[in-house]
Protein backbone atom coordinates (compact mmCIF):
# COMPACT_ATOMS: atom_id res chain seq x y z
CA UNK A 1 0.00 0.00 0.00
CA UNK A 2 1.33 3.43 -0.87
CA UNK A 3 -0.69 6.08 0.87
CA UNK A 4 -0.58 9.43 -0.85
CA UNK A 5 -2.50 11.83 1.30
CA UNK A 6 -2.20 12.87 4.89
CA UNK A 7 -5.20 10.87 6.10
CA UNK A 8 -3.78 7.71 4.59
CA UNK A 9 -0.53 8.21 6.48
CA UNK A 10 -2.38 8.83 9.72
CA UNK A 11 -4.15 5.54 9.07
CA UNK A 12 -0.80 3.94 8.39
CA UNK A 13 0.50 5.22 11.74
CA UNK A 14 -2.45 3.64 13.54
CA UNK A 15 -2.00 0.34 11.77
CA UNK A 16 1.67 0.17 12.60
CA UNK A 17 0.98 1.07 16.23
CA UNK A 18 -1.56 -1.76 16.42
CA UNK A 19 0.73 -4.22 14.70
CA UNK A 20 3.69 -3.60 17.02
CA UNK A 21 1.74 -2.77 20.11
CA UNK A 22 3.50 -5.42 22.18
CA UNK A 23 6.96 -4.11 21.28
CA UNK A 24 5.96 -0.57 22.09
CA UNK A 25 4.53 -1.63 25.42
CA UNK A 26 7.60 -3.65 26.33
CA UNK A 27 9.86 -0.82 25.29
CA UNK A 28 7.98 1.74 27.34
CA UNK A 29 8.15 -0.56 30.34
CA UNK A 30 11.66 -1.88 30.01
CA UNK A 31 13.54 0.70 28.06
CA UNK A 32 17.07 1.25 29.31
CA UNK A 33 17.57 4.28 31.46
CA UNK A 34 19.26 7.37 30.20
CA UNK A 35 21.79 9.01 32.51
CA UNK A 36 20.78 12.46 33.62
CA UNK A 37 22.17 15.49 31.90
CA UNK A 38 25.20 17.09 33.49
CA UNK A 39 24.53 20.50 34.98
CA UNK A 40 27.82 21.73 33.55
CA UNK A 41 26.52 20.96 30.08
CA UNK A 42 23.44 23.03 30.78
CA UNK A 43 25.54 26.00 31.75
CA UNK A 44 27.81 25.59 28.75
CA UNK A 45 24.97 25.53 26.23
CA UNK A 46 23.13 28.44 27.82
CA UNK A 47 26.30 30.48 28.05
CA UNK A 48 26.91 29.95 24.36
CA UNK A 49 23.31 30.79 23.49
CA UNK A 50 23.41 34.02 25.48
CA UNK A 51 26.77 35.06 24.11
CA UNK A 52 25.47 34.53 20.60
CA UNK A 53 22.56 36.94 20.96
CA UNK A 54 24.73 39.41 22.81
CA UNK A 55 27.19 39.34 19.93
CA UNK A 56 24.38 39.93 17.49
CA UNK A 57 23.11 42.82 19.57
CA UNK A 58 26.59 44.28 19.71
CA UNK A 59 26.68 44.22 15.94
CA UNK A 60 23.22 45.68 15.52
CA UNK A 61 23.43 49.17 14.00
CA UNK A 62 20.89 50.62 16.41
CA UNK A 63 20.96 48.50 19.55
CA UNK A 64 24.59 47.49 19.59
CA UNK A 65 26.77 48.92 22.33
CA UNK A 66 29.16 50.79 20.06
CA UNK A 67 26.65 51.83 17.42
CA UNK A 68 24.19 52.80 20.15
CA UNK A 69 26.72 55.23 21.65
CA UNK A 70 27.60 56.58 18.23
CA UNK A 71 23.93 57.03 17.38
CA UNK A 72 23.27 58.80 20.67
CA UNK A 73 26.30 61.06 20.21
CA UNK A 74 25.23 61.97 16.68
CA UNK A 75 21.71 62.64 17.85
CA UNK A 76 22.85 64.93 20.66
CA UNK A 77 25.22 66.75 18.31
CA UNK A 78 22.43 67.28 15.78
CA UNK A 79 20.08 68.59 18.48
CA UNK A 80 22.82 70.92 19.74
CA UNK A 81 23.52 72.32 16.27
CA UNK A 82 19.81 72.80 15.63
CA UNK A 83 19.42 74.57 18.98
CA UNK A 84 22.28 76.98 18.36
CA UNK A 85 21.13 77.93 14.87
CA UNK A 86 17.51 78.26 15.83
CA UNK A 87 18.25 80.90 18.50
CA UNK A 88 17.27 84.48 17.62
CA UNK A 89 20.22 86.76 16.92
CA UNK A 90 20.03 88.64 20.23
CA UNK A 91 19.62 85.48 22.26
CA UNK A 92 22.47 83.61 20.70
CA UNK A 93 25.15 82.54 23.07
CA UNK A 94 28.55 84.07 22.46
CA UNK A 95 30.84 81.88 20.47
CA UNK A 96 33.51 80.24 22.59
CA UNK A 97 37.02 81.45 22.12
CA UNK A 98 38.69 79.42 19.48
CA UNK A 99 41.94 77.80 20.32
CA UNK A 100 42.93 77.42 16.73
CA UNK A 101 44.16 80.31 14.64
CA UNK A 102 40.98 81.52 13.03
CA UNK A 103 42.47 84.47 11.13
CA UNK A 104 42.28 82.55 7.90
CA UNK A 105 38.69 81.48 8.51
CA UNK A 106 37.58 85.02 9.37
CA UNK A 107 39.38 86.77 6.51
CA UNK A 108 36.88 87.87 3.82
CA UNK A 109 37.47 86.49 0.42
CA UNK A 110 39.59 88.50 -2.04
CA UNK A 111 36.66 88.96 -4.41
CA UNK A 112 34.48 90.36 -1.66
CA UNK A 113 37.21 92.77 -0.60
CA UNK A 114 37.75 93.97 -4.15
CA UNK A 115 34.02 94.56 -4.66
CA UNK A 116 33.77 96.49 -1.43
CA UNK A 117 36.76 98.63 -2.31
CA UNK A 118 35.34 99.43 -5.74
CA UNK A 119 31.98 100.42 -4.26
CA UNK A 120 33.69 102.71 -1.76
CA UNK A 121 35.72 104.33 -4.51
CA UNK A 122 32.63 104.89 -6.63
CA UNK A 123 30.81 106.47 -3.73
CA UNK A 124 33.73 108.78 -2.98
CA UNK A 125 34.14 109.68 -6.65
CA UNK A 126 30.44 110.52 -7.00
CA UNK A 127 30.49 112.57 -3.82
CA UNK A 128 33.57 114.44 -4.93
CA UNK A 129 32.16 115.11 -8.43
CA UNK A 130 28.92 116.32 -6.94
CA UNK A 131 30.75 118.63 -4.54
CA UNK A 132 32.93 119.96 -7.39
CA UNK A 133 29.89 120.52 -9.59
CA UNK A 134 28.13 122.32 -6.74
CA UNK A 135 31.21 124.43 -6.08
CA UNK A 136 31.43 125.43 -9.76
CA UNK A 137 27.72 126.22 -9.89
CA UNK A 138 27.88 128.24 -6.71
CA UNK A 139 30.91 130.22 -7.96
CA UNK A 140 29.25 131.22 -11.21
CA UNK A 141 25.75 131.85 -9.82
CA UNK A 142 24.56 135.02 -8.17
CA UNK A 143 22.79 132.96 -5.56
CA UNK A 144 21.72 129.46 -4.65
CA UNK A 145 19.53 127.54 -2.30
CA UNK A 146 20.31 124.03 -1.17
CA UNK A 147 17.21 122.10 -0.17
CA UNK A 148 16.61 118.77 1.49
CA UNK A 149 13.36 117.05 0.72
CA UNK A 150 11.61 113.86 1.72
CA UNK A 151 9.48 112.12 -0.90
CA UNK A 152 6.85 109.55 0.06
CA UNK A 153 6.35 106.12 -1.53
CA UNK A 154 3.57 107.65 -3.60
CA UNK A 155 6.00 110.30 -4.95
CA UNK A 156 4.57 113.22 -2.93
CA UNK A 157 6.96 115.69 -1.37
CA UNK A 158 6.29 115.48 2.33
CA UNK A 159 8.94 117.79 3.70
CA UNK A 160 11.23 120.48 2.35
CA UNK A 161 14.05 122.04 4.39
CA UNK A 162 16.40 124.81 3.36
CA UNK A 163 19.87 123.50 4.12
CA UNK A 164 21.87 126.37 2.72
CA UNK A 165 20.93 129.62 1.10
CA UNK A 166 23.04 132.36 -0.44
CA UNK A 167 22.11 135.54 -2.23
CA UNK A 168 25.39 137.25 -3.17
CA UNK A 169 25.47 140.93 -2.45
CA UNK A 170 28.79 142.77 -2.65
CA UNK A 171 30.68 139.51 -2.58
CA UNK A 172 28.89 138.29 0.53
CA UNK A 173 26.16 135.73 1.04
CA UNK A 174 22.93 136.92 2.53
CA UNK A 175 19.72 135.16 3.40
CA UNK A 176 16.96 135.98 0.90
CA UNK A 177 13.50 134.72 1.66
CA UNK A 178 12.28 135.38 -1.88
CA UNK A 179 15.08 133.25 -3.23
CA UNK A 180 14.19 130.49 -0.79
CA UNK A 181 10.52 130.63 -1.78
CA UNK A 182 11.51 130.56 -5.40
CA UNK A 183 13.69 127.50 -4.81
CA UNK A 184 10.94 125.70 -2.93
CA UNK A 185 8.46 126.42 -5.74
CA UNK A 186 10.94 125.10 -8.29
CA UNK A 187 11.38 121.89 -6.33
CA UNK A 188 7.65 121.40 -5.94
CA UNK A 189 7.21 121.44 -9.70
CA UNK A 190 9.60 118.56 -10.17
CA UNK A 191 8.93 114.90 -9.58
CA UNK A 192 11.20 112.77 -7.45
CA UNK A 193 11.61 109.14 -6.58
CA UNK A 194 10.64 108.12 -3.05
CA UNK A 195 13.33 108.81 -0.49
CA UNK A 196 15.49 111.69 0.72
CA UNK A 197 16.99 114.06 -1.81
CA UNK A 198 19.12 117.18 -1.93
CA UNK A 199 18.53 119.79 -4.54
CA UNK A 200 20.57 122.86 -5.46
CA UNK A 201 18.62 125.70 -7.00
CA UNK A 202 20.65 128.48 -8.65
CA UNK A 203 19.93 132.16 -9.31
CA UNK A 204 21.80 134.05 -12.07
CA UNK A 205 21.02 137.55 -11.14
CA UNK A 206 21.89 139.06 -7.88
CA UNK A 207 18.88 139.03 -5.63
CA UNK A 208 16.76 137.56 -8.45
CA UNK A 209 15.86 133.98 -8.92
CA UNK A 210 17.01 132.32 -12.13
CA UNK B 1 7.20 40.04 24.69
CA UNK B 2 6.41 38.71 28.12
CA UNK B 3 7.38 35.13 28.62
CA UNK B 4 6.75 33.14 31.74
CA UNK B 5 9.57 30.77 32.49
CA UNK B 6 9.33 27.04 32.51
CA UNK B 7 11.34 25.67 35.38
CA UNK B 8 13.54 22.63 35.51
CA UNK B 9 11.02 20.64 37.46
CA UNK B 10 8.76 20.55 34.48
CA UNK B 11 6.17 22.99 35.77
CA UNK B 12 5.16 25.17 32.91
CA UNK B 13 4.04 28.75 33.11
CA UNK B 14 2.65 30.94 30.41
CA UNK B 15 5.18 29.54 27.97
CA UNK B 16 2.73 26.71 27.42
CA UNK B 17 0.64 29.22 25.57
CA UNK B 18 3.52 30.17 23.34
CA UNK B 19 4.55 27.87 20.53
CA UNK B 20 8.08 26.63 20.13
CA UNK B 21 8.31 28.62 16.94
CA UNK B 22 7.40 31.82 18.75
CA UNK B 23 9.96 31.05 21.42
CA UNK B 24 12.62 30.50 18.80
CA UNK B 25 11.74 33.74 17.04
CA UNK B 26 11.79 35.55 20.39
CA UNK B 27 15.25 34.13 21.05
CA UNK B 28 16.34 35.42 17.66
CA UNK B 29 15.23 38.87 18.75
CA UNK B 30 17.44 38.56 21.82
CA UNK B 31 15.12 37.10 24.47
CA UNK B 32 17.19 34.84 26.70
CA UNK B 33 14.16 33.57 28.58
CA UNK B 34 12.74 32.24 25.35
CA UNK B 35 15.87 30.18 24.86
CA UNK B 36 15.69 28.94 28.44
CA UNK B 37 12.11 27.80 27.87
CA UNK B 38 13.03 25.96 24.69
CA UNK B 39 16.12 24.42 26.22
CA UNK B 40 14.23 23.23 29.27
CA UNK B 41 11.62 21.65 27.08
CA UNK B 42 13.93 19.86 24.70
CA UNK B 43 17.11 19.10 26.62
CA UNK B 44 16.02 15.77 28.08
CA UNK B 45 14.28 14.36 24.97
CA UNK B 46 17.27 15.36 22.88
CA UNK B 47 19.80 14.01 25.33
CA UNK B 48 17.93 10.70 25.59
CA UNK B 49 17.65 10.41 21.84
CA UNK B 50 21.37 11.00 21.35
CA UNK B 51 22.30 8.64 24.15
CA UNK B 52 20.52 5.79 22.37
CA UNK B 53 22.98 6.20 19.53
CA UNK B 54 26.21 6.57 21.44
CA UNK B 55 28.59 4.41 23.36
CA UNK B 56 29.16 6.72 26.24
CA UNK B 57 27.99 9.75 28.10
CA UNK B 58 31.02 11.65 26.90
CA UNK B 59 30.09 11.11 23.28
CA UNK B 60 26.49 11.98 24.09
CA UNK B 61 27.58 15.20 25.73
CA UNK B 62 29.67 16.13 22.71
CA UNK B 63 26.80 15.46 20.34
CA UNK B 64 24.35 17.25 22.61
CA UNK B 65 26.50 20.35 22.54
CA UNK B 66 26.97 20.04 18.82
CA UNK B 67 23.21 19.94 18.25
CA UNK B 68 22.58 23.02 20.38
CA UNK B 69 25.41 24.88 18.72
CA UNK B 70 23.72 24.15 15.40
CA UNK B 71 20.35 25.24 16.78
CA UNK B 72 21.82 28.51 17.99
CA UNK B 73 23.90 29.11 14.88
CA UNK B 74 20.97 28.30 12.59
CA UNK B 75 18.47 30.34 14.56
CA UNK B 76 18.70 33.22 12.08
CA UNK B 77 17.62 30.87 9.31
CA UNK B 78 14.72 29.40 11.26
CA UNK B 79 11.55 30.42 9.50
CA UNK B 80 9.05 29.26 12.09
CA UNK B 81 6.43 27.33 10.25
CA UNK B 82 5.24 25.30 13.18
CA UNK B 83 7.97 22.72 12.84
CA UNK B 84 10.50 23.53 15.52
CA UNK B 85 10.29 20.05 17.03
CA UNK B 86 10.96 18.37 13.69
CA UNK B 87 13.64 20.92 12.94
CA UNK B 88 15.64 20.32 16.11
CA UNK B 89 15.50 16.55 15.65
CA UNK B 90 16.55 17.00 12.03
CA UNK B 91 19.62 18.83 13.30
CA UNK B 92 20.19 15.98 15.77
CA UNK B 93 19.85 13.48 12.95
CA UNK B 94 22.41 15.36 10.89
CA UNK B 95 24.80 15.52 13.84
CA UNK B 96 24.50 11.78 14.30
CA UNK B 97 25.09 11.10 10.62
CA UNK B 98 28.20 13.31 10.68
CA UNK B 99 29.38 11.67 13.87
CA UNK B 100 28.99 8.18 12.42
CA UNK B 101 30.73 9.16 9.22
CA UNK B 102 33.72 10.43 11.17
CA UNK B 103 33.89 7.34 13.31
CA UNK B 104 32.64 4.87 10.75
CA UNK B 105 34.87 1.98 11.68
CA UNK B 106 34.38 2.29 15.38
CA UNK B 107 30.71 3.09 15.36
CA UNK B 108 29.29 0.89 12.65
CA UNK B 109 27.81 -1.25 15.37
CA UNK B 110 27.84 0.32 18.76
CA UNK B 111 28.58 -1.92 21.66
CA UNK B 112 26.49 -2.25 24.71
CA UNK B 113 27.69 -0.55 27.85
CA UNK B 114 26.97 -2.51 30.99
CA UNK B 115 26.40 0.72 32.83
CA UNK B 116 23.41 1.47 30.67
CA UNK B 117 21.20 -0.95 32.58
CA UNK B 118 19.41 -0.16 35.78
CA UNK B 119 20.31 -1.53 39.19
CA UNK B 120 17.06 -3.04 40.32
CA UNK B 121 16.61 -5.58 43.12
CA UNK B 122 17.17 -9.29 42.58
CA UNK B 123 13.51 -10.11 42.04
CA UNK B 124 13.61 -7.82 39.03
CA UNK B 125 16.42 -9.73 37.43
CA UNK B 126 14.15 -10.92 34.62
CA UNK B 127 13.10 -7.42 33.76
CA UNK B 128 16.67 -6.28 33.87
CA UNK B 129 17.67 -9.01 31.47
CA UNK B 130 14.87 -8.05 29.13
CA UNK B 131 15.90 -4.43 29.34
CA UNK B 132 19.46 -5.37 28.62
CA UNK B 133 18.42 -7.50 25.68
CA UNK B 134 16.28 -4.71 24.28
CA UNK B 135 19.12 -2.27 24.61
CA UNK B 136 21.53 -4.68 22.95
CA UNK B 137 19.12 -5.31 20.13
CA UNK B 138 18.51 -1.64 19.63
CA UNK B 139 22.21 -0.89 19.49
CA UNK B 140 22.73 -3.61 16.94
CA UNK B 141 20.24 -2.01 14.61
CA UNK B 142 21.61 0.06 11.72
CA UNK B 143 21.63 3.76 12.51
CA UNK B 144 18.71 4.71 10.28
CA UNK B 145 16.46 2.00 11.76
CA UNK B 146 17.50 2.80 15.31
CA UNK B 147 16.81 6.47 14.70
CA UNK B 148 13.40 5.73 13.21
CA UNK B 149 12.47 3.54 16.16
CA UNK B 150 13.63 6.05 18.79
CA UNK B 151 11.93 8.94 17.03
CA UNK B 152 8.68 7.05 17.05
CA UNK B 153 8.70 5.29 20.40
CA UNK B 154 10.50 7.85 22.49
CA UNK B 155 9.66 11.12 20.79
CA UNK B 156 6.26 10.25 19.36
CA UNK B 157 6.90 11.28 15.76
CA UNK B 158 4.67 9.97 12.98
CA UNK B 159 5.94 8.10 9.94
CA UNK B 160 5.75 11.23 7.81
CA UNK B 161 7.61 13.31 10.38
CA UNK B 162 10.33 10.67 10.62
CA UNK B 163 10.60 10.78 6.85
CA UNK B 164 11.13 14.56 6.99
CA UNK B 165 13.73 14.29 9.74
CA UNK B 166 15.65 11.55 7.95
CA UNK B 167 15.17 13.23 4.60
CA UNK B 168 13.73 10.11 2.98
CA UNK B 169 10.35 9.19 1.56
CA UNK B 170 7.57 8.20 3.92
CA UNK B 171 7.73 4.72 2.40
CA UNK B 172 11.39 4.42 3.31
CA UNK B 173 10.72 5.64 6.84
CA UNK B 174 7.93 3.16 7.23
CA UNK B 175 10.16 0.38 5.97
CA UNK B 176 12.93 1.29 8.45
CA UNK B 177 10.45 1.28 11.28
CA UNK B 178 9.07 -2.05 10.30
CA UNK B 179 12.53 -3.62 10.21
CA UNK B 180 13.37 -2.18 13.59
CA UNK B 181 10.16 -3.43 15.20
CA UNK B 182 10.62 -6.89 13.77
CA UNK B 183 14.21 -7.25 14.96
CA UNK B 184 13.31 -6.07 18.43
CA UNK B 185 10.38 -8.45 18.50
CA UNK B 186 12.66 -11.34 17.60
CA UNK B 187 15.10 -10.43 20.32
CA UNK B 188 12.28 -10.24 22.86
CA UNK B 189 11.04 -13.68 21.83
CA UNK B 190 14.56 -15.05 22.17
CA UNK B 191 14.83 -13.55 25.62
CA UNK B 192 11.53 -14.99 26.80
CA UNK B 193 11.99 -18.46 25.35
Amino acid sequence: MKPNDRNSWVQEDHEMAAEFHDIAKAWQKEKPEVPSLQAALDRKVKKFAYSQIEDELQQNWLFGQGPRLATAATLFFAIGVYFVFSLPEEGRAPEPARKVDSSIERRPSATRLANQREADLNFAREAWEKARWEQTQKATASGWVKLSLVVSDQGNIEKIDVVESCAKRNGHCEEDSDLNTYAIDMVKRKSYKPGVHEELILSNRQGQPN
Amino acid sequence: MALALTDDTGRHGATDQISDDQLMLAYRRGDKRAFDALYTKYKNPLHGYLYRHCNSETQTAELFQDVWVRVIASSSRFEGKGRFRSWIFTLAHNCLVDFYRKNEKQQQHTTYEESAGGNGPDDEAGDRELRSALDKSLRRLPLDQRQAFCLREEQGFSIKEIAVIQNVSAEAAKSRLRYAYKKLKESMRGQRS
